[in-house]
């Protein structure tokens, strides 16, 4: 317990940053939906974008744009979630492991009587904390709206994609973090983390360019939140089975590897 | 308290640690000496379980230092070599932290925040090397353990400081403390440490009592005399000449007394002592495999 608050109290700027700056986003993007959607601008500008435009960034043009989460779907939901959720990760990833283990920082922690999977397990709960408060305020902040300005959100659909993307939060910090674990330099590890995420992403991306690359996109972590098929009622429990199993994967890599790893700190 | 039983850690051919074996009682300070890239800090990393032996074995107070290393840790005080805490931190941060993550003594802490005063509410980074060095001392020593290991632990500090380290080293070795401490600062070795080892190469060239590496180290004199002529009389007795300095080398108290009888019968104007006798040590063993 005192690992993680210290461990918190570390990290909690840029914590704090993630939550907060797309809690702004998405309250501010809220305020505003009432009056575009009055002007009916939303849909001239989908209707003038090619369609494999709006397969890039996940917007279903048969989406009527009469809701601020059917908007959002394709707004934050998509690409930009996908890079946000990137950044995320590579950012926890580094704070937690590469730098302090590359620096000696983390032997702080580990200099005290505690073990390299507590101090495994605490960056895990770190993980979840963080990826609970960013979409926990974003949920939040659209309530917040949907009080302020009545805009009719489903709130039951509303917590499923905060639930699915924060998985994703989790699962890619995680896998960042086993990654991380691999090298002793984190300027290497960042390099391959971020190329590794940034195929997943171009694979998402790619997939749109036509059906034919479709399969692109089973190769992607992105696959597994599709905010545009939980708004047409899709249900999500496939992927949450999915990154619930890759969860897991990257946990057990993660205990295997840093309590086995030699440091030279 | 810390024994390592042929300790064997192979980076490559030729890196790594090889064969490293010693023993630190109880109420002992055991240095650990060696150039840079020797060994030493991968030996202590294995006492702290940060690195695993292919083979021997590394114990605290009985307890292997890759197995039980949380039981060790919590036995152990340790100073690392190079001072790395989190730069946003302040000096009080890092403070309270060790008094949350370690079982630590109240009144230790107030004594040693006397002892080693810098000003804890700057951030890491914009302290000092001797003040990160101050930090690291309070927050190792806070921890009342029977254990303590510590790497270059004056380096960066003022020479009035390391004075007060070397005191502080000496009380707890009175109390009972075994002290692993690895150094190049050879005035401190020689005040504080019972025993020494040194590395080279990752292995280990010699372990002895220090009265004992006295006696074997061998000692620089250099004597000005009144003239040239004088100056070139007793060089033709004993050591080397410039000018009207004589530089002369002994190894044994004998040697010591014959040059002082010889130099009973000369107009001395200065004698000064070289190096210090365990610094000399250090350059004999390490000149030899130049």
């Amino acid at each position: 317990m005192v690992l993680i608050s210290a461990l918190f109290k570390q990290n909690r700027s840029w914590i704090l940053g993630y939550s907060l700056g797309t809690s702004l986003y998405l309250f501010f993007l809220a305020a505003v939906f009432p009056s575009i959607q009055e002007t009916g601008l939303i849909e001239g500008k989908l209707d003038s974008l090619p369609p494999e435009l709006l397969e890039v960034f996940k917007i279903d043009p048969n989406l009527a744009m009469d809701n601020v989460i059917n908007l959002l779907a394709g707004n934050y939901y998509g690409l930009i979630f996908y890079v946000l959720a990137i950044l995320f990760a590579l950012t926890f990833a580094s704070r937690l492991m590469a730098k302090p283990v590359d620096s000696g920082e983390v032997m702080l922690y580990l200099a005290a009587p505690i073990s390299r999977s507590g101090y495994v397990t605490s960056s895990m709960v770190l993980l979840v904390i963080a990826s609970g408060m960013l979409v926990g305020l974003n949920g939040l902040s659209l309530m917040l709206a949907n009080v302020l300005f009545d805009l009719q959100i489903d709130i039951g659909l509303l917590w499923a994609l905060q639930l699915n993307a924060g998985l994703i939060l989790v699962v890619l910090g995680a896998l960042a973090y086993v990654l991380a674990s691999l090298f002793d330099d984190s300027t290497r590890s960042y390099m391959v983390t971020g190329g590794i995420f940034a195929l997943f992403l171009m694979a998402n991306v790619f997939s749109g360019f036509s059906d034919q690359l479709d399969w692109l996109n089973t190769l992607s972590i992105f696959s597994l939140f599709d905010a545009n098929a939980q708004i047409q009622g899709e249900s999500a429990l496939r992927s949450f089975i999915w990154l619930g199993g890759l969860l897991i994967v990257a946990m057990l890599l993660s205990y295997g590897r840093f309590t086995r790893k030699d440091l030279t700190i | 308290m810390i024994q390592l039983k042929g300790l064997t850690k192979r980076f490559d051919a030729s890196h790594g640690i090889f064969d490293v074996s010693f023993t630190v009682e109880p109420g002992t300070v055991f240095g650990f000496i060696g150039p840079n890239g020797a060994g030493k800090s991968t030996t202590i990393r294995h006492l702290m379980g940060l690195l695993h032996a292919e083979s021997g074995v590394a114990t605290v107070m009985g307890h292997d230092c890759w197995n039980e290393s949380e039981t060790v840790k919590a036995l152990v005080g340790y100073l690392p070599g190079e001072i790395n805490y989190p730069q946003d931190m302040t000096g009080e941060d890092v403070i309270r932290l060790t008094r949350k993550l370690h079982v630590t003594s109240a009144e230790r802490e107030r004594t040693l925040r006397d002892v080693f005063a810098f000003d804890t509410s700057l951030k890491v980074r914009k302290m000092s090397k001797g003040m990160k060095q101050k930090l690291a001392i309070v927050t190792c020593f806070m921890k009342d353990v029977p254990v303590y290991i510590l790497d270059e632990p004056t380096s960066g500090l003022d020479p009035l400081m390391q004075e007060r380290f070397v005191d502080w080293v000496i009380a707890e070795k009175t109390a009972g403390k075994a002290v692993l401490m690895s150094s190049h600062h050879f005035p401190e070795m020689e005040k504080t440490c019972d025993r020494a080892a040194l590395i080279r190469d990752g292995r280990m060239i010699i372990e002895a009592e220090m009265s004992e590496l006295k006696r074997h180290s061998q000692k620089t004199y250099r004597i000005e005399l009144k003239d040239e002529a004088a100056a070139m009389r007793l060089s033709e007795e004993i050591g080397s000449r410039d000018g009207v300095v004589v530089t002369v080398t002994l190894s044994t108290v004998e040697e010591l007394n014959d040059l002082i009888h010889r130099l009973a019968r000369h107009e001395v104007q200065s004698l000064s002592s070289g190096t210090d006798e365990l610094e000399h040590l250090f350059i004999q063993y390490y000149g030899e495999a130049k």
